[in-house]
């Protein structure tokens, strides 16, 4: 099959699954979710207040109706007012966005490279102590909660020694650097563990091929075995879990925005769930899962250009 | 590598930069101004009066904002004076008309939107066009059900324009502009508590030019009338400053009040306000960085929500400071708040209904000591009925005796309750997602199994326990009171029967001797009968026990010093332009 016929096929295959799960959307929000004109007009409100609120806000409308105007919002990006704020949602999110991605993508950036260095040293030092005191580390460092780093690092490095501010955010670069430096930190440690492992395994899957077997035969250098052919087999798989992370990024780290309050998209999202802010979290559900969707698709078609094993039938 | 290296090296210089830059910034700027720099404990979602919701928005608009009366900042028992009224507003015999005069000169903010100081002032038009946009559908406001069904010709005024084009200038019987500065209102039946409502930041009055420039912005660019403004306001900030704003109008400090502030009195009465040049909130969700702060002095004083530093800071008393804490120079403000936490019994449920003897058990079955010990100070005061301390209608001499933890009595009342012998169905209490609220909800669920009833804790979002609660589908769920302003009529609404909003009666409550006497209440103008009225409703709420009345919680506030001045009270707003901050 061609590969551009099978990136139709797979964008194709992506459209059922949106209507899924905007759909999925619309019967949480629409249905099981109850009246939200409970909410928006406080313990004052007559049941004649809340039908015309219902009737204002469209409510009353037929579900299919309803449920129109979801696809049209997220189709034209216009997903109008939050209830709590009167502000636009979409420029919400962008401006959420834009403050969290000045925390995840150095994090995501850093915490990447990292871990590849030491899953590498790791695999390539296997069983030795050198892998088994890494390994060790790993798991020791996803086993502390987040909330430990982040209750440390305020307590200890911005309060004791003074050397990163306790919590806050200023817009704009470079004024943001000084605030987003510790719960970088943060965001590294707590994701490098859990990838290092990761990567530390599927390197070592590869280390046990056929392939490798030959190329010792054949007398190649274990350092060259290890650079030039498993970590090129072992990229695909490492590759795939980092795009599949990038979606992830635009929503920031709910529990580190809230604790240092950085303004991001992680941070709306707890604010509309705590002010039921029907409209802003439904936007937010529809935007990562299309962005979900459109980099899964994305992913399957870098296995095919990257992997020449992957059979297109 | 080079370049990385290079990058690497500005990065570090930069940052470098900035905080020795902001550090000096900082620095100077507090040698120049009096500064005060408070936190608030939720994000703030706007600014527009009408459409605030929360009690945390509140406090911030009336920093900005005015309202046409207030509370005598000193005065014990509290007392109602003009604030944007000349005077006290004018009562016609049949109680059905008010006359208000605005004072004169009054400005709001400089702004852009003003073409020149005339088009600044003050004028009965935006009194009038504040309490219609209240009205309006499109504002989905949550202080219009204060005087929903009150004001003549308001309600059909809402209903003819549901779809959301209210037209603004279409005359209404009850809201009548007299000339600049005078307007009346009409009610449709006596009510004599409309005054205590204009209290509320949610009554602030806008300026009718500037929501008609700024609409849907309002909510982020404020134009008020009060002692400081804003320059700009962002929802999801974690930071807001205030700045004094140079045209308040003449406003001193009260010269009289009760005899424990005399101090105050004797050193800023008659002073002209506000003291600080600017204000500096922080929003800070969490407590534990709000404590780093505070500790690091960069707070100057802030509300203890948490029990554990709570517990670190008080002393056996719980009423004041550890030593260590004092010589710090830090003041302890406490503070019983006037608000009143229960969990709630269904009370129209087959299992509740009519049967008191069962109410009874289950409220005496319930240790407060240790429930009070573990989520509570000791000063947190038992409630004995629905109303608390330091409003009208709160008894001093009522005691409860269902209030009192008695295991013995209790398993009487569940013999006579009609379940002697008999398996008490398992009640369902609906809670909140919150570790506490879990905590609290064991605890209810042990006290109960000590008289053999057993609970199903079920957690909830809030918009899930009050769809429960509207369709009337609970057995109990946990519940909390704030007084909106000085009455206990707040407290009485939710018991009343006839009540026509929704998430009022949760309890589904219905007496009719309390019903008869609660719409009495309404013409009552005489303070005194009123009270007496008030106090007969509590009374029949504490022996009805539709509740398991639980405690009015203590606020504690930690403070510099420096701060003076300062005072915590549920229902006063915009008390910082009291403040002063001295060095």
């Amino acid at each position: 099959m061609n590969i551009i016929v099978y990136i139709i096929k797979r964008i194709l295959y992506a459209i059922p699954v949106f209507f899924g799960v905007s759909f999925l959307i619309f019967i949480m929000f629409n249905i099981v979710a109850g009246d939200p004109t409970i909410m928006l007009l406080g313990k004052y409100a007559t049941a004649k207040q809340m039908a015309d609120l219902r009737h204002y806000l469209g409510l009353d409308k037929a579900w299919y109706l309803q449920y129109f105007d979801i696809l049209k919002s997220a189709f034209t990006f216009n997903f109008g007012h939050s209830w709590a704020t009167k502000q636009l949602i979409s420029e919400m999110i962008k401006s959420g966005a834009k403050v969290s991605l000045t925390l995840s993508l150095p994090s995501f950036i850093i915490s990447s490279i990292i871990s590849l260095i030491i899953s590498m040293i790791s695999a390539f030092y296997r069983g030795k102590w050198i892998d088994k005191f890494l390994v060790l580390i790993c798991v020791i460092m996803m086993s502390i909660s987040a909330l430990s780093y982040i209750l440390f690092g305020q307590w200890i490095l911005a309060y004791k020694f003074g050397l990163f501010p306790i919590e806050g955010y200023e817009y704009g670069f470079p004024f943001f650097i000084p605030y987003i430096i510790l719960p970088c930190i943060i965001w590294i440690i707590l994701s490098t563990g859990s990838d290092i492992r990761f990567y530390r395994t599927i390197i070592l899957d590869e280390l046990y091929q056929d392939y490798v077997r030959t190329a010792r035969a054949k007398g190649l250098s274990e350092t060259m075995i290890f650079c030039k052919h498993i970590l090129k087999n072992a990229m695909i798989p490492i590759i795939t879990n980092l795009i599949i992370q990038i979606p992830f990024l635009i929503l920031g780290f709910l529990l580190i925005e809230n604790f240092f309050g950085i303004p991001g998209l992680g941070s709306i999202i707890l604010d509309a769930i705590n002010n039921s802010d029907f409209p802003v979290i439904k936007a937010i559900t529809i935007l990562t899962a299309s962005v979900y969707i459109v980099f899964n698709a994305i992913t399957d078609i870098l296995y095919v250009i990257l992997d020449p094993r992957i059979n297109l039938k | 590598m080079k370049n990385f290296k290079i990058l690497l090296g500005t990065l570090i210089i930069s940052t470098l930069l900035i905080l020795y830059v902001k550090k000096n910034r900082t620095s100077n700027n507090i040698k120049k101004e009096k500064v005060l720099r408070n936190v608030v404990s939720s994000k703030v979602k706007t600014f527009d009066p009408t459409r605030s919701n929360d009690i945390y928005c509140a406090r911030q608009i009336a920093k900005i904002y005015d309202t046409l009366l207030e509370y005598d900042y000193l005065e014990r028992p509290f007392k109602l004076k003009p604030s944007l009224l000349e005077e006290m507003p004018e009562i016609s015999e049949d109680q059905l008309t008010y006359t208000f005069k605005l004072k004169k000169g009054i400005l709001f903010h400089r702004d852009e939107c003003f073409e020149n100081d005339k088009q600044r002032e003050l004028q009965a038009k935006d009194v009038i066009y504040t309490l219609k946009r209240m009205a309006d559908v499109k504002t989905m406001s949550n202080s219009y059900g204060y005087i929903q069904n009150r004001i003549k010709g308001l309600d059909e005024w809402r209903r003819k324009y549901k779809d959301g084009n209210a037209d603004y200038d279409e005359k209404i019987e009850g809201l009548q502009e007299l000339d600049k500065y005078s307007f009346r209102i009409k009610l449709k039946s006596p009510f004599s508590e409309i005054l205590n409502i204009f209290v509320l930041p949610g009554y602030s009055i806008i300026s009718k030019i500037a929501y008609q420039k700024y609409k849907e912005d309002l909510a982020k660019h404020p134009v008020g009338t009060g002692p400081f403004y804003i320059k700009e306001f962002n929802p999801q900030s974690n930071e807001i400053i205030y700045y004094k704003n140079p045209d308040f109008r003449d406003e001193y400090f009260p010269t009289h009040g009760a005899a424990e502030y005399q101090e105050m009195i004797d050193k800023y009465g008659g002073k002209k306000m506000p003291f600080v040049d600017k204000i500096i909130t922080k929003i800070i969700v969490e407590e534990s960085p709000k404590w780093l702060k505070f500790n690091n002095n960069e707070i100057d004083y802030m509300n203890i929500t948490c029990h554990s530093n709570l517990k670190n800071i008080l002393d056996e008393t719980s009423t004041d400071l550890k030593e260590e804490y004092k010589a710090k120079g830090l003041d302890l403000l406490v503070a019983i708040g006037q608000s009143t936490n229960f969990f709630c019994f269904n009370n129209i449920h087959p299992l509740f209904k009519d049967n008191i003897n069962l109410r009874r058990a289950m409220n005496l079955a319930f240790d407060r000591e240790t429930y009070k010990n573990l989520f509570f100070t000791k000063i947190d005061k038992n409630a004995q009925s629905i109303i608390p301390p330091g409003l009208s209608g709160y008894d001093y001499n009522y005691k409860n005796e269902f209030c009192e933890y008695n295991l013995k009595k209790a398993k009487e009342y569940i013999i006579k309750s009609g379940y002697y012998n008999k398996k008490i169905p398992v009640i369902t209490l609906e809670t909140g997602t919150s570790i506490k609220d879990r905590q609290k909800a064991e605890f209810l669920k042990k006290c109960m199994r000590e008289i053999g009833i057993e609970i199903k804790i079920q957690t909830n979002t809030w918009p899930a326990i009050a769809n429960k609660i509207n369709k009337k589908e609970y057995m109990m769920t946990k519940m909390g009171w704030y007084a909106d302003y000085n009455s206990g009529k707040p407290f009485l609404d939710t018991f009343y029967g006839h009540n026509e909003a929704q998430g009022l009666n949760y309890t589904y409550f219905n007496n009719e001797e309390y019903n008869q006497i609660f719409e009495k209440t309404a013409f009552m103008r005489n303070m005194k009968d009123k009270d007496r009225a008030f106090q007969k409703l509590n009374r029949i709420i504490g022996d009805s026990l539709p509740v398991l009345f639980l405690f009015h919680t203590a606020h504690y506030i930690i403070k510099k010093s420096k701060v003076k001045n300062y005072l915590y009270v549920t229902f006063i707003y915009g008390n910082e332009k009291y403040v002063d901050v001295v060095s």
